[in-house]
């Protein structure tokens, strides 16, 4: 015990000489982190707001305001007053149930409550409705990633060039996000004077499944 | 001497010596009493093209063998028998490949519902005979969790796609880097261009189908009738080495829309997707949408173990 203990005080001895006992009116660490400590800690700065992936290639989205029906929305709601309090929507150009989101948004979650022309994010971002993937990219950042980047969402008119996608809420209505399903086209046709095989028809038995059973027929036959 | 000269003259519009040759072989055959019309308008007796043209067509060479000026007489019979066949104006190019360019596809199997409008954007774009089945995608409808192509169902038919626990997995050219077709054609009327995609000259096609039973992703597609399209549903912009009409007994197969990715278009099944699942773009390009996703998504091919190498990727989502 006395061994160890003097060999702790060995080391820290031989690694950082204790300073003098006058100054030394805190104890003195040996630094944990390899990175520098600042001297002085960072000042309180402007918050970092997402603008976008540095390396994904450069787009403009497919303009989408002109095809709203009843934008903008101003043209009604600059004669009402605005009320933030949540509740069911009965007027009817809103849906009653917001199905977005499982009941946990209302409608100033996104919507700006000074300007409805426009969007807001949860750093007050003022956005757009032809940029409304910077809202929705707040909570489905991992598509939105991929949106940027080329994995996800569509784009238009051309592989080479100017880069011009489609955005979030052309294929996805926000307020109702799941797509439905749908018919599909016709069924292709079959070469004329030919006939489909029906999929009940069809021996999905193995090769050797099949060739076993042929050969325990045969057997049964001798 | 002069005479000779006042005969050039008079020839000057055929510039080389097969036209000349050709023009001689027609009027023959008019001397002869076959009804062929020098103007071309009259539809004749064998097939509906004259007599130039019919021998035009038999004598082409192969298409890299072709002169320019060839070419050219090439591309004009070709708009000269659609005219006559559908009686529409077509436009009839070359176009050759985008230097520094190597084609490839992805396909998001985590999007595709399986609505089939790829299918009819192909047909319409590359003019395909409606009843011939000459589909170049196919929809195959599979089982979660299988990758059993032998009980993947082509032919659904329900009241909405996509159906619970199945998912959708299209199929069509691969543009196989290593294309066992090619090596199976017996007089090369099919290769693979600079830009990767595997071509078809169908003038010299001769419809022996070794192409089809080599091909392992059922991706070519023989014409044993006369293509049927409608003549005002005729995609009238066509390409020599794409979607011009094509004629009984060749092969064809999708070829990433020629006419319109070598212009730098998406192909028409692209822009067709509702979903956005497909995505084209140039492999050679680091910032391309592609090269992102063959980078960091999980990506297959299908039936990779054959060392076929498809530029013609599957991915999903997560």
């Amino acid at each position: 015990m006395v061994l160890a203990f003097a060999l702790v005080a060995s080391t820290q001895a031989a690694d950082s000489p204790l300073p003098p006992s006058d100054t030394a009116a805190a104890p003195v660490h040996r630094q944990l982190r390899l990175n520098e400590v600042p001297e002085t800690p960072p000042g309180p700065t402007e918050p970092q707001v997402f603008d976008g992936y540095p390396q994904a290639p450069p787009f403009k989205v497919v303009p989408q305001k002109d095809k709203l029906t009843f934008y903008p929305c101003s043209q009604c709601h600059k004669f009402m007053t605005p009320n933030p309090a949540p509740r069911k929507l009965e007027a009817a150009p809103h849906p009653a149930a917001l199905q977005h989101g499982g009941g946990r948004i209302w409608c100033l979650n996104c919507h700006l409550i000074d300007d409805r022309d426009y969007l807001h994010t949860l750093k007050n971002q003022k956005v757009d409705f032809d940029e409304a993937y910077l809202v929705c990219g707040q909570c489905h950042f991992n598509r939105q990633k991929d949106w940027y980047l080329g994995g996800h969402g569509k784009r238009a008119y051309n592989w080479q060039g100017e880069r011009m996608i489609y955005s979030c809420t052309h294929c996805h209505d926000p307020h109702d996000p799941v797509t439905k399903p749908r018919e599909p086209h016709k069924v292709p046709p079959v070469r004329a004077g030919l006939q489909r095989m029906p999929a009940a028809d069809r021996d999905l038995r193995k090769v050797w499944e099949r060739h076993a059973a042929k050969t325990a027929e045969t057997a049964d036959e001798r | 001497m002069s005479d000779e000269r006042d005969h050039y003259d008079g020839q000057v519009n055929f510039s080389h010596y097969r036209r000349k040759f050709l023009k001689g072989l027609a009027q023959v055959g008019l001397a002869g009493g076959v009804a062929a019309s020098a103007s071309g308008v009259a539809r004749a007796a064998w097939g509906g093209s004259t007599f130039q043209d019919a021998l035009g067509d038999f004598f082409q060479n192969h298409y890299q063998r072709m002169t320019p000026e060839e070419m050219k007489d090439a591309l004009a019979r070709i708009e000269r028998n659609a005219k006559r066949k559908f009686g529409v104006d077509i436009t009839c190019v070359d176009t050759p490949p985008i230097p520094g360019v190597v084609f490839g596809y992805a396909l998001n199997i985590s999007k595709c519902k399986g609505y089939r409008d790829c299918v009819y954007g192909c047909i319409r774009e590359n003019n395909q005979g409606r009843d011939s089945q000459v589909q170049y995608i196919r929809v195959l409808q599979m089982d979660k969790g299988s990758m059993n192509l032998e009980r993947s169902e082509h032919y659904y038919e329900p009241e909405s796609v996509p159906v619970p626990g199945k998912f959708y997995l299209p199929v069509q050219c691969m543009q196989c880097d290593n294309p066992p077709c090619v090596k199976a054609c017996p007089v090369g009327a099919t290769w693979k261009d600079p830009d990767g995609i595997v071509v078809i000259d169908y003038n010299w096609c001769i419809g022996c189908r070794f192409c089809m039973a080599a091909c392992p992703y059922w991706a070519r597609h023989f014409n044993w009738t006369d293509p049927q399209i409608p003549a005002e549903e005729l995609n009238r912009a066509t390409n020599y080495l794409g979607n011009r009409p094509r004629m009984k007994g060749v092969v064809e197969k999708c070829h990433f829309c020629t006419q319109r990715t070598r212009k730098g278009r998406q192909p028409a099944c692209m822009e067709a997707c509702p979903t956005g699942a497909r995505v084209f773009g140039n492999l050679l390009d680091p910032n391309s949408e592609i090269r992102y996703i063959l980078e960091h998504k999980t990506v297959f091919r299908l039936k990779e173990e054959l060392g076929t190498e498809p530029k013609f990727w599957y991915y999903t989502d997560a």
